[in-house]
């Protein structure tokens, strides 16, 4: 107890001194905080996208080589007790719409994927989106889509007004529809600017596919993404009613393997399984966030230890006193390591703080200006994703950096005999 | 019974009038396939130099200039694009029932169908070949009608193969001599896509016979277009056909060597 207070008097007696102590792990920690909040907010938006536009947190396909599933409701029936009670769990059918345009009072434009969807089923899922006109209320089988914003402003269409949907089917020959906009979507990112959502019986209506077949089935958790440990309990469980290829961490391998698998079989795909397409931007944005905030803790480490031995090499005097009454050299070193914990832990509060206002203020910020940067935005802006346990742990590896530094740094200057710690002059 | 009588032969006479006039199922079905035939040469080799014009409301007019070289017997034919200088050397081959196109900057040649569109005008690749109206389609109806000042049979035709762009059409045909007046295409579900008018034909004298070759056709596009003002304008395209010649072509015309060789030059 003596020595704390014998480290706080010091602190407060030194304050002008370790005021750029305190700065550069204020700014170092606030920043770095910062930094992670932001990229897992990035992440985060990009994965509440991603569960839109793969209709969940799980996928199961499979069953035959071409990935169509035929008995989609028998299939949701057997799976239902293998997810919690309250899991949408939905069939799909994504199309890839290479030769899918829609057109509108003369314009056209293309379309990447149009999923066919169970509206009723998925109504929950639909209710989350920032719809700008109009709703995703749509019955079983009516002649309605959800387009996005950005293909609604090249049409120049508007909820309620009617367009044509051309397909050239696989054979080439070409069919169209006429479809009521029920909806337009704010999404401008990859996943939703080029990608439309109908009722899944008109589109195989329309596209020529078997009527009640669909190509996935998607599982929805409204509690949020199911972690590794309950999505092996769910594999284990699936094995026990089909045949199930193993979990992969890219869906590609389960594609890549089809025309070997013995069929029936199906694959459960998780959702990052989904994302490998853009992994590499995962990647890089982690790399570069661990780059930022490793050269940050560097920079707090080396300032706060290089400091902190000047510091004590200008208090040799006192240390002198210390051993010359009788203080062991631990206690000493303990009460100046005290005396940095303090600093760097009060740093790090503040820093805290500092990184909460950063993130507000990056909330305010517009940055759907950047092509294809929507998919990490929130309605167009950056959300940072405010986590007490990353605070936690930055400030224990701060900390025990910094100490450890300044453990190193002062270990010659505790070392001193009090004869020659008392000779020097300050 | 006078006035029975008198009635039954009124509706005899009417009968036997209209009747002279009613085309038959047979005749139907014999001058759809005269529609066909016309629009082939397979006794001969066929070469005209082809103008496109196409017309995109708001963006003005687009010309090209082009070389057709057709072998309908062997199921061969060459464009090759003439103008203007920018595409220049580009062409379009087909043999072995693939269609291939050639662009003289990357000097590679990229697989093509002849659904796609020609050179991104309201032409396909198909309208430069032999019609198959009897072959891939069946007569759902047909009735006669007048077409201006000519007298046609209006056939409306359902594909009944699968490799078909439109899977539904109508056309107009000149009952005396068999040539299409007025296409109409539509989507399988009935929707109309694209007009085609060929207002004129021109009789060209070939050692195998008189052959007709539309001297222009209009293509009006459906679904393409721009609403300028409150209306809706669509996209067309004039195709003109001169100097048609049914004078035997070299067999290297129809080869990619050939594209190769022209575009340098």
């Amino acid at each position: 107890m003596k020595l704390f207070s014998m480290s706080l008097k010091s602190i407060l007696h030194r304050r002008k001194q370790y005021v750029s102590l305190m700065l550069v792990c204020f700014f170092g920690v606030g920043v770095s905080l910062f930094c992670l909040f932001l990229i897992d907010g990035m992440l985060k938006a990009l994965e509440d996208k991603a569960r839109v536009y793969y209709g969940g947190d799980l996928q199961l396909i499979g069953e035959t080589r071409s990935l169509n599933i035929k008995k989609p409701e028998e299939i949701i029936e057997t799976i239902k007790p293998v997810f919690p009670e309250d899991a949408i769990i939905s069939k799909r059918y994504d199309l890839d719409a290479d030769y899918a345009s829609f057109y509108f009072e003369g314009t056209g434009v293309r379309q990447r994927v149009i999923k066919g969807v169970d509206f009723e089923a998925e109504n929950p899922l639909f209710s989350t989106w920032n719809f700008v006109e109009g709703e995703a209320e749509i019955s079983k089988g009516t002649d309605s889509i959800l387009i996005s914003e950005p293909i609604a402003r090249m049409l120049q269409i508007h909820a309620g007004d009617s367009l044509t949907f051309l397909y050239k089917r696989g054979n080439g020959v070409i069919n169209t529809h006429e479809l009521i906009v029920k909806g337009i979507f704010r999404d401008t990112s990859l996943f939703g600017m080029y990608t439309s959502y109908m009722d899944i019986d008109l589109l195989a209506k329309i596209v020529g596919y078997r009527s009640g077949w669909c190509n996935r089935i998607v599982i929805y958790f409204s509690e949020g993404t199911p972690s590794k440990d309950e999505v092996n309990l769910y594999q284990s469980k699936l094995e026990e009613l089909f045949t199930m290829y193993k979990l992969v961490e890219d869906k590609k391998e389960f594609y890549n393997q089809l025309g070997e698998i013995e069929m029936p079989c199906y694959a459960l795909i998780k959702l990052s399984a989904n994302l490998q397409d853009v992994q590499i931007l995962i990647d890089a944005m982690k790399a570069i966030a661990a780059f930022i905030i490793l050269m940050l803790v560097i920079i707090i480490v080396a300032g706060v230890s290089s400091t902190f031995r000047v510091i004590a090499m200008k208090r040799i005097n006192e240390i002198g006193i210390y051993k010359a009454i009788g203080m062991r050299r631990s206690k000493i070193t303990f009460m100046l390591m005290i005396e940095t914990g303090t600093l760097v832990f009060i740093g790090c509060i503040v820093g805290f703080f500092l990184s909460l206002l950063l993130s507000f203020i990056s909330g305010f910020i517009n940055l759907s200006f950047i092509p294809a940067f929507d998919i990490f935005l929130t309605n167009g802006m950056l959300k940072a994703h405010i986590s007490f346990s990353y605070f936690l742990i930055l400030s224990a590896v701060v900390i025990v950096t910094t100490l450890a530094a300044v453990l190193f740094a002062i270990r010659k200057s505790v070392r001193i005999s009090p004869c020659e710690a008392l000779a020097v002059t300050e | 019974m006078k006035m029975t009588k008198k009635l039954f032969f009124g509706f005899l006479i009417f009968f036997m009038l209209f009747s002279a006039h009613a085309i038959t199922k047979g005749q139907s079905e014999t001058l759809l396939k005269l529609a066909q035939d016309n629009t082939g040469f397979f006794g001969t080799d066929f070469s005209a130099n082809y103008t496109v014009v196409q017309e995109k409301p708001g963006e003005g007019k687009s010309i090209i200039e082009a070389v057709l070289y057709r072998r309908d017997k062997n199921s061969k034919w060459t464009i090759l694009i003439t103008g203007p200088a920018k595409e220049k050397g580009k062409g379009y081959l087909q043999y072995d029932e693939n269609i291939w196109f050639f662009d003289p900057a990357d000097k590679r040649f990229t697989f093509t169908s002849a659904k796609d569109k020609f050179q991104n005008t309201n032409a396909n690749n198909s309208d430069f070949t032999p019609q198959r109206y009897y072959s891939d389609y069946s007569i759902e109806s047909y009735e006669e009608v007048k077409l201006g000042n000519y007298d046609c049979v209006l056939y409306e035709l359902k594909a009944k193969v699968d490799n078909v762009t439109y899977p539904i059409l109508k056309i107009w045909v000149t009952k005396d001599d068999g040539l299409v007046r007025k296409k109409e295409d539509y989507s399988l579900s009935g929707q109309k896509l694209r007009t085609t008018a060929v207002p004129q034909y021109q009789k060209v004298k070939a050692p195998s016979g008189t052959y007709s070759i539309p001297t222009s056709m209009l293509i009006q596009d459906n679904l393409r277009g721009k609403k300028i003002g409150d209306k809706v304008q669509y996209e067309k395209t004039q195709i003109t056909i001169k100097n048609p010649s049914f004078e035997k072509v070299s067999d290297s015309v129809y080869t990619k060597p050939y594209l190769e060789m022209m575009s340098g030059k």
